[in-house]
């Protein structure tokens, strides 16, 4: 069953080569946004099945906005994509309610295996 | 900074370890294998890089990554222009223009390098560093840098760690040169993470 997703990446070209990948491997990317105020506006009116945030957003700190989403939505579903794989900034992501992580760069095999484990059952 | 032997060993091994990481990663989005060589390292202070810098007049390609601790930036001469090409190549264009791709590859090599060896030092010191999104700017390596240690503004003499390394896949060459600035207290974290390896 296709996943509706959220895309929040300040980068336009990350967003649409992720929109491109999603639609691929059959998902949608229904909404994208670039910081926090848009990624919860967008949130709020096409409810997605899954959000991919990445970390490094300009003038704003990813993790904020990650908790601010899980204020919104304590069920949302959020997978952050991310460069950066230190280990304590990944525990302290999965802490703040992240539901998954997929490191950069990641290929196709990468998307499909981690977008499994969001398919309902 | 004034490091031990053992000390500038450990550092580059640590920076060495991180670069092998970021090889594995652009290998994945390139579909080619590429090997970095670390030609040199060095530690000083502000200060002196600004006259080790000063000594280039070439013109280069700059992407900054901001932490509260301090900075990387990411260097590229000329040649880093085929590199992106490169990466560009195996990526669908749409109708992006090829100044703005170009300027995306780079950034995004950086955002690669730069996280990798970030990763390793904040793992190797059980910390965390924060990095910004990739900031490109074009300039001499010298203004590059004092535009940087200008905006960052820390108490105290920041440590500088420059490192010069030589990237090359089976078609391809360039050089990189990465600095990294940080306050009192990551350098001490360093230090002592130093001191234990």
């Amino acid at each position: 069953m296709p996943l509706r997703v959220l895309v929040v990446d300040d980068n336009a070209i990350a967003r649409a080569l992720l929109g491109e990948m999603l639609e691929n491997i059959g998902h949608t990317m229904v909404a994208e946004a670039e910081n926090m105020a848009e990624a919860l506006k967008t949130y709020q009116e096409h409810k997605p099945d899954l959000v991919t945030l990445d970390l490094s957003l300009t003038n704003e700190n990813g993790i904020e906005v990650l908790k601010a989403l899980r204020k919104l939505d304590s069920a949302a579903k959020i997978l952050i994509v991310t460069s950066n794989a230190q280990k304590k900034i990944h525990d302290e992501v999965l802490a703040a309610g992240a539901t998954g992580f997929l490191g950069k760069p990641f290929d196709r095999k990468d998307l499909i295996t981690t977008l499994a484990a969001y398919q309902p059952k | 900074m004034n490091l031990t032997e053992s000390n500038q060993r450990a550092l580059t091994q640590l920076v060495e370890s991180g670069l092998d990481k970021s090889m594995e990663r652009l290998a994945k989005i390139s579909r080619t294998k590429w090997e970095m060589q670390t030609v040199s390292l060095e530690t000083g202070d502000s200060q002196s890089f600004k006259s080790i810098l000063a000594a280039d007049n070439k013109d280069y390609y700059g992407t900054y990554f901001w932490m509260p601790e301090g900075f990387f930036i990411v260097l590229f001469s000329q040649s880093g222009l085929a590199v992106a090409d490169a990466f560009i190549s195996d990526i669908g264009h749409g109708a992006t223009p090829l100044n703005i791709l170009r300027q995306n590859a780079m950034a995004e090599i950086a955002n690669i390098v730069a996280n990798a060896v970030a990763g390793t030092l904040a793992d190797a010191c059980e910390i965390s560093l924060m990095m910004s999104s990739p900031q490109m700017a074009r300039g001499k390596k010298k203004e590059l840098f004092n535009d940087a240690l200008a905006k960052f503004k820390s108490e105290g003499e920041n440590c500088v760690i420059m490192s010069y390394v030589h990237m090359t896949s089976s078609s391809l060459a360039t050089d990189c040169t990465m600095l990294m600035a940080f306050d009192n207290k990551l350098t001490e974290d360093l230090r002592r993470t130093l001191d234990r390896e």
